[in-house]
This record gives structure tokens, sequence and C-alpha cells, in this order.
């Protein structure tokens, strides 16, 4: 058995990976018995407080120069269909789960004026999102990883849907429909392993040889389930959309969070339960990033909306991170996790700050909300870290992240690092394009600005202060993740082995005997 | 013995009372009704064990049955206690339509438990002939004689081509017991008479099933029928056939050319069904065109006799008219007086009735196929076991029909859900729909996270067979 599949038990006394998965899910249904709105606010916000300092013992007793999962739980399920009940994390889950736990506060209080009506059921829906999104990191057997994949569409769906902008439904269904039409592949992969594996535990199915045939199915049909939330170009259409109308805890999720499941998927599952097909398919990844990179730069530098110009610019951090993981090196794998990390904790915090202007001026309009900043110094101070940190300027977090990124595609091919380069370029023209006139431009109505206040503080200044931690001290997050890393690498094989047209070919004769 | 047939007496003594109150115009039935639908069900409890054979052998009471009469008796409450208050059934036929109901559910008890051709022809019979005159029971209008006629001439059809089967079967194997034909099949297993034989036969389960090509009634059954009548031939009939089409494929499966039929019939119902039901407009119609692909997805466990093939469809089998019957319950709160029941109809329930809303977006997201709900979990046991045998090109069908079909099954949780005015009137419903609701929604939810004692049961009743 692969050192990657040992599971180590906790050295806690408690199941602390289904208290912070079921916690907040409990709250949800707790709140049904809530009348009053200010009451459920606040039950909300102290059980996902509570539920981030559940979480830190996870840190503070995560053995890093261990290989395998740990605070494993593991109960039967289905018996006889091969279901598990499997929990645990490693040193690629940790960081997201805590990233997950982290900002679970962070969603109610941006929340907190935003939402006015049905107030109760938003805060249920955020209770429950928080609990599924854990559940997708943490779990072990592929139903039930697939359960809280699928599972979590539903409370995004009614946040987008009766909480968002004028063309919410539309956008809320387009991001169902998308999500769904990806997930479906998933289902295949995870059947057709489980055909090949007579198990549905990810641990058991790292034993398996996949002959090089299922390897390239099973990679695609994961691939196009993941690519759909990563967004990679194509499939990046409803991101903007959903972004744009979602409300703006909605917005923190999707950016900070749900991206990530897409790419957690691929580096977890696709690498190293399909190494041949990574290794072949991979320069094709490659291609699609550095598409992501230069075309979601464009098109973010062209956006009026602030709101659709963030998503834009997630499409091409999301780029990065893919291209990290596609170079298929140390450096690059050590860039995307980074990235995923920073992403989540800057582009967060970029979302919460369109909130705040939102709540202020009522458009999400550049033009509208030219030059309030002035008017706004704490507003702007935030503003000007996140928009930094947006564009990988040296001394924040996505700086590190973007320049590992850089230099693993480097590593690959001085060709593919000269594609990229301009992409970190349009980072800073679009970001400071917008830094600049929301700050100094004109047109705006002076009247609307109002600095932020203590609640919106106590929402910004937590990732900030990670933004600034991370920049110039990654230390900790690269030692918990390096030696999974490591051992992803030392599965994949050297030289691609396969050829593509046959590979095609051949398959289809497979399938159809 | 009698034991075993509990069950069974307490529903034909069910029909006696309703022909009764019939007679004497004895019109607060509903109670009766509840309370016999109790009665079966928890007879089912005492007879779940027993193991006995009746009349020669042509009928069995074994775990199989049991299983199956345990199922049908606990939709007969549900639907009992759902349509039980007949919003759309001329009043004057209330002691009718309790006995018709009572009388079809007998004949499917009949046909689950038959082990003799002919005795599952008749029990069919028995079950098809009082639905389609309770199909008439609707008030003013006078469309709904469209839908009973077709009902009835493709249920004549159907029955037509399953007699002519029996006969080709009987010509094969020499006898109509199934004690008989078992072991003989080993003999017929490219006999083409014996299969023709079987394909027939088959035909007039698919007819109950609503499967391709004998689907087509359904649409209008469901559109022109009174609703509470709808919510009866939606979930109990589909049961019985379940049971049959089970029972059938587990001895017969082995023969040249089912598979084949069988796959390409499923793969039909589930797209055909899926998409027709994107175009509709009206929650049966809907309904009804949803029911043809979930026939398709049922009929793919068919394929996998060896895998758990059987015991999933039973289990779907079983999640299916649960969901039915919990789309029913909301159907019938929103329907109104006029012949149909537009998605129009369900805006704004979340206003009207928070409760029922939300166990119809539960119901509708199972139907779709999403996890944690039941229907998830059902789906996920097919297509294991399919793939497991062998048979790629009906899981991709069927994964990819999930998606078509959660493109109509997410619009009608969008217009109840999210649609609709600030104020909006309440719904006036009877005290027992909220609490109904809820558990309906929960039991979903429930079978969807933790299925296994559902699916232990269903794979005790296959290992009965």
């Amino acid at each position: 058995m692969t050192p990657l599949a040992t599971l180590h038990n906790s050295p806690l006394g408690y199941p602390v990976l289904s208290l912070i998965i079921f916690l907040p899910v409990i709250g949800a249904a707790l709140l049904a018995l809530i009348r009053d709105e200010e009451q459920s606010r606040w039950f909300s916000l102290i059980i996902l407080t509570l539920t981030f300092f559940f979480s830190l013992p996870l840190l503070g007793h995560f053995q890093a120069d261990v290989l395998g999962f740990q605070f494993v739980e593991r109960h039967a399920w289905i018996p006889g269909r091969g279901l598990n009940y499997l929990l645990g994390v490693d040193g690629i889950s940790l960081p997201l789960v805590l990233l997950t736990t982290f900002l679970g506060p962070v969603t109610i209080l941006c929340s907190w004026r935003y939402i006015t009506h049905r107030v109760r059921e938003c805060m249920a829906c955020l209770l429950l999102t928080q609990g599924i999104l854990t559940g997708v990191f943490v779990a072990l057997d592929m139903v039930l990883f697939y359960f809280f994949w699928e599972a979590m569409l539903v409370p995004m769906f009614l946040l987008i849907a009766i909480w968002g902008g004028p063309r919410r439904k539309y956008a809320a269904v387009k991001f169902v429909l998308y999500t769904l039409a990806g997930s479906i592949f998933l289902l295949l992969a995870i059947v057709g392993l489980y055909v090949k594996a007579g198990s549905f535990s990810y641990p058991v199915m790292l034993g398996l040889h996949l002959a090089p045939t299922w390897q390239f199915w099973i990679f695609m049909a994961l691939l196009i389930g993941f690519a759909v939330k990563i967004p990679m170009v194509p499939l990046h259409t409803w991101l903007p959309a959903a972004h744009v109308e979602a409300p703006t805890a909605g917005s923190v999720i999707l950016a900070s969070v749900l991206l990530k499941m897409g790419t957690y998927g691929l580096l977890r599952f696709n690498l190293t339960l399909a190494p041949v097909a990574s290794v072949s398919l991979a320069p094709y990844i490659m291609v699609f990033s550095v598409v992501a990179i230069l075309y979601g730069g464009l098109l973010s530098l062209a956006q009026e909306d602030i709101k659709k110009l963030i998503a834009y610019s997630s499409v091409a951090h999301m780029g990065f991170v893919t291209l990290g993981i596609s170079v298929l090196n140390m450096q690059g794998f050590q860039g995307a996790m980074l990235q995923m990390i920073n992403h989540g904790l800057t582009t967060g915090g970029l979302f919460l700050l369109a909130g705040m202007l939102y709540e202020r001026t009522h458009s999400r309009e550049l033009a509208v909300n030219a030059g309030l900043g002035r008017l706004m110094p704490g507003f702007v101070f935030f503003l000007g870290l996140y928009s930094l940190s947006s564009l990988a300027f040296p001394g924040t977090a996505s700086f590190v992240g973007e320049f590992l990124c850089l230099s693993g595609a480097f590593n690959h091919s001085m060709r593919l690092g000269a594609w990229v380069i301009p992409g970190a370029l349009i980072a800073a023209a679009y970001m400071f394009r917008m830094f600049l006139t929301v700050t100094w431009g004109k047109g705006g109505d002076p009247k609307l600005a109002r600095d932020i206040n203590l609640r919106e503080w106590a929402s910004l200044l937590p990732p900030a202060l990670l933004v600034v931690l991370f920049g110039f001290y990654p230390a900790p997050i690269l030692r918990i993740m390096n030696p999974v890393l490591e051992a992803i690498i030392g599965r994949l094989p050297v030289e691609k082995s396969i050829d593509m047209a046959a590979m095609i070919s051949h398959s289809l004769h497979g399938f159809l005997n | 013995m009698f034991n075993g047939i509990l069950p069974e007496i307490i529903i034909s003594i069910a029909a006696l009372f309703f022909f009764g109150c019939a007679l004497f115009d004895y019109k607060k039935i509903f109670p009766w009704a509840v309370g016999f639908g109790v009665a079966a069900t928890l007879a089912n409890l005492v007879s779940l064990h027993e193991q006995h054979s009746f009349f020669h052998g042509a009928f069995m009471v074994d775990g199989f049955s049991r299983f199956f009469s345990f199922l049908i008796c606990a939709s007969f409450l549900l639907a009992c206690v759902i349509a039980g208050r007949l919003r759309q059934t001329d009043q004057e036929k209330t002691g009718e339509f309790f006995f018709f109901v009572a009388i079809g559910t007998l004949g499917l008890l009949i046909v689950t438990g038959a082990t003799e051709l002919l005795t599952l022809f008749i029990g069919l019979e028995i079950s098809s002939y009082p639905l389609f005159i309770v199909a008439s029971y609707r008030k003013g209008l006078g469309f709904q004689f469209e839908s009973v006629a077709k009902y009835m001439v493709f249920g004549a059809v159907s029955m037509a081509f399953m007699l002519y089967g029996i006969t080709y079967m009987y010509g094969a194997f020499g006898s109509t017991f199934f004690a008989d034909i078992i072991p003989a099949i080993a003999n017929h297993l490219d006999d083409p008479m014996a299969i023709l034989g079987v394909i027939l036969f088959m035909a007039g389960l698919l007819y109950k099933l609503a499967a391709f090509p004998f689907h087509f009634w359904a649409p209008d059954v469901y559109a022109g029928a009174a609703v509470e009548v709808v919510a009866f031939i939606a979930a109990l009939p589909k049961l019985a056939a379940v049971a049959l089409l089970v029972r059938v494929s587990s001895m017969f499966m082995g023969m040249d050319g089912l598979v084949p039929v069988l796959t390409i019939l499923s793969i039909l119902s589930m797209t055909l069904g899926n998409l027709m039901a994107l175009a509709q407009n009206e929650l049966k119609r809907l309904l009804a065109y949803s029911a043809v692909s979930h026939a398709g997805y049922i009929m793919l466990g068919l394929l996998a006799p060896a895998d758990g093939g059987l015991q999933a469809a039973l289990f779907y089998g079983a999640v299916y008219a649960l969901m039915t019957l919990a789309a029913f319950l909301v159907a019938i709160e929103v329907a109104g007086d006029e012949h149909d029941i537009p998605l129009e109809n369900l805006r704004g329930l979340w206003k009207r009735s928070p409760s029922l809303a939300i166990m119809l977006a539960v119901t509708f997201i199972s139907l779709a196929g999403l996890p944690p709900m039941a229907g998830f979990t059902g789906k996920l046991f097919l297509i294991m076991s399919v793939w497991k045998a062998g048979y790629f090109w009906p899981v991709l069908a069927a994964v990819l029909n999930t998606l078509l079909g959660s493109f109509y099954y997410l619009r009608v949780i969008k217009i109840s859900l999210v649609g609709g005015r600030e104020e909006e009137e309440p719904l006036s419903l009877p005290v027992y729909v909220r609490p109904l609701a809820v558990a309906l929604g929960l039991l979903i939810l429930y079978l969807g996270l933790m299925p296994g004692s559902l699916l232990n049961l269903a794979g005790a009743a296959i290992a009965g067979l």
C-alpha cells in the first residue's frame, strides 16, 4: 500500500471532523426554532465562530512529517455496497478546511445588514453551505465526497436565487445546470473507479493500477467535473453571472472556497488516481491555463461592473492554480496550493469590499462608485491591501503563490513562462484601474460615502492579517503540505506513455464491446 | 396460515365495508379508510416472515410477496391520507371511490403473490378495471371520458399482448405454474417461442409501469382524471409492476435477446420521458412524463440480476412510490377546480405554506436524483450494479438523463421557492398536512442518507425468490 493511503487515527478523543461538518448543519436546523431576525444573526455568528475554534485543534495536532490521512473517522455506512463514512485530512486538505472554517464567520458578518428579507432562511443556507463545504474537503469515500459536492448546490442555488441581484434566477439556474453538467461525469468516473476497485474508499482506490485507457477516460471524466467548478476556460461563463448576482456572502463563498473544490479535486483525485494519464494530458491543461490567465485578465480589464471585474480576475487567478498543477513539479504544486489559499483570502476580501460599496451606493458600476474611496479612509486601506495582494505585489500572500507558479512554469520550459508573464502585467493593470477609479475617480456621489463601521472592520481585518502574514512567512503552510506533494510527484511516471489518437480510437472500440 | 394473508383479508373487508357505505349513502368514509390502511399496514408486520402456498401453488406468501404487500399497503394508507378528502371527485361517489380503490389494491396484492400465470393475469385485471372506473369520477367538466377511454383501450390492448404471451409461454414450457416453468427454462434459453412469449408478457407490465412504448396513456390519464385518483394510479400499480418485472426477470434474464430489448426500452423510456417533460407547463402531465423516465431507470436494474440490480430496482421502486405520493400531496393541495394544475399554481408556495414548499423541494431534488436525497441513492445503486454487470451505455444514458431531468425539476423548485409576491394568501390546509409533509420530507432524506434498512429488506425479498 502506498504511504499516501495510510490512515492515522485521531489523537483527539472526539470526532473533530464530524463536529466541524455537522455543527453548522445542526445549527441550520435549530434556526427553525428562532423567530427573531437579530437573534438568528447572532446565533449563526456564534455557531460559525465555534466551528472555527473547533477546527483549530486540527492544526495543533497535525503531524506535518507524516504521510497519509490523519484524524480519520471510519464507520460502515451501507454495508455490502462498499460505502463507508470515511473522513480524514492530509496536507492538501487541511489548509483548505481551515480556510473554510476561517471564512465562515466572515460570511455571516457581511450578510448582517445586506440581507433584509428572509433573514433566518439566509442564515440557515450560509450555515449549511459551510458544513457541506468542509465535508467536501475531508470526505475520503468517493460517494460521500459526491454527496457533499452536489449537496452544496442546493443552498448555493437558494442563496443566489432568493437574495441575489436583478437577474438572480437566471444566474442561479445557470450555476446549478453548469455544475450538474460537469458533475454527472464526476459520478461516472466514481462509479467506474468503483467497478475496478470494488470499493468507494479513496485510500483503496489509490492502490489501483489502471490500464492507460481507463486512466485516460477516468481522467477526462474527473477533469470535466472539476473544470466546471474551477472554472477553466471555456467552461467559465457561469462564474461572472453567479458572482455578479449573488449576495456578498454568496460571492465570498463562491470565490474563496467553492472554486477551490475544483482545483482540490484536480490535485487530489486526477493526479493520484490517473498518474499515467496526468502526465500525458497535463500539456493540454497548461494550454487552457495560459488561455485562462490571459483571456480572464483581458476580460477583467474591460469590465465596468466591480464584481464582474473581480469575477474575471478570479478566472485568471485560478488559471495560475491549474498552471501550477499542470507543470507537475514541486514549485508548481506549492504555488498552486498557496495560490488557492491566497486567492481565497484576497478575492474574498475584494468581494466583501464590493459588497460594502453596493450597500452604500446600491450600484456596482465603477462610474457610480468613482471617487468615493477618498472619503472612506478605512475602506481604502483594505481596498489597497487586497488589490495589491490580488496583483501579487511582493509582501502580500499572492506574491509567493504566483511566484512559485511562475517559477514552476519556467522550470517546465522558458516558453511557457514567457506566455504567462503578460498575465501578471494585466493583473496589475486591471487592479490598479479599479483601485484608482474607486479612490480618486470622478463621478460618484460623495453624500453616499460612509466609512466602514466596526462590524465591517471585524470582517475585513482577519483575512487581511493572514494576507500579510503569509506574504512574509508562508513556511508553515508549505511545511504542512510538502510531504504530500512530494508523494504525489513520486507517483507520477517520468515519461509520457499515451499516444492520444490511438488511445481515443482504442477506448471507443473497447467501450463498444 | 391465515396470518400470511392477513393484509389481503383486511383489504377485502375494507372493500366490502366501502361497498356497504356506497349502498347506504354513508359519506364520512375518510377516517375508516385511514383506519383500514393502518390495519393492513400493521398486518404486514405480522405476516412478514410467513411462508405459505395457496391454491396448489398458484399464490405464494413469501418474503418477496410480503415485501411488496407491505409497500402496497403502506402506499394505500398514504394515498388515502393524502387523497381522502376527494377535492375533485363527485361527492356522490365517495363510497364507490373507496370501494373501487380497495378492490384495485386487492388485485395488486394478488399480483405480487401470484406464482401462476393465469392467477397473475386475473390479479392484473382485478387491479385494472376498478381504476378505469374511478378515473371517470370527476365532478363537472366532462373531459375525463377521453382519458378513461385512452386508459382502457391501452390497457385492453396491452392485456391482450400479455395473454398472447402467456399462451406462448404455456406452449413452450407446458405449464402455467412458475414452479414447473423454472426448471424448464434452461432448455429454452434460445427457443424463439419462449422468448417471444416472455417479451409479450412483459408488455403488459410495461403498460402498468408506463414505460416506453406503452406510456401513451399516462399523460392524458394523469391530466384528465381527478387528482386524487391519479395519486393512486401513479403509485400503487407501479409497485406491483416492479414486483412482477423483478420476478419475471429473475427467472428469464438468461434468455437470448432479452437484455438488448430491455436496454433499448429503458434508454428510450428515460430519454423520451425527460424530453417530453421538459416542455410541460402542467404539474400532472409533468409528473406523468417523469413517471415514464423513472420507469426507464427501474428497468435498468433488471439488466443486472447477478450484481444486485434487482435489489436496486426494488429499492428504487419503493422510493419512487414514496416520492410520487409526496409530489401528489402538494398537487392535491394546490389543485383548483379547473381541468389542469398549471405550474403557476405553485408560485409563492413558500409564502403560502413553507412546510409544503420545503417538502416539494426535497421531493423534486430527489426525483431529479441529486444527493443527499433517496432518489440519488437509488440511482447510484442502479448504475453501480448495471456497470458492474458490464453494461456501460445504459449507465451513460442514465447519467445524462439525470442532467436532462434536472432542467424541469429545477424549474418547479424555482417557481415554488423563489417566485411569488410578498403578500400571498396562506393555503388552507387540514391539520394533518403539515406534520405529514415534514415526515415525508424527512423520510426521503433519511432513505437517502441511510438506505441500509430498506436495502436490506429488499435484499431479503430478493433472496426469497
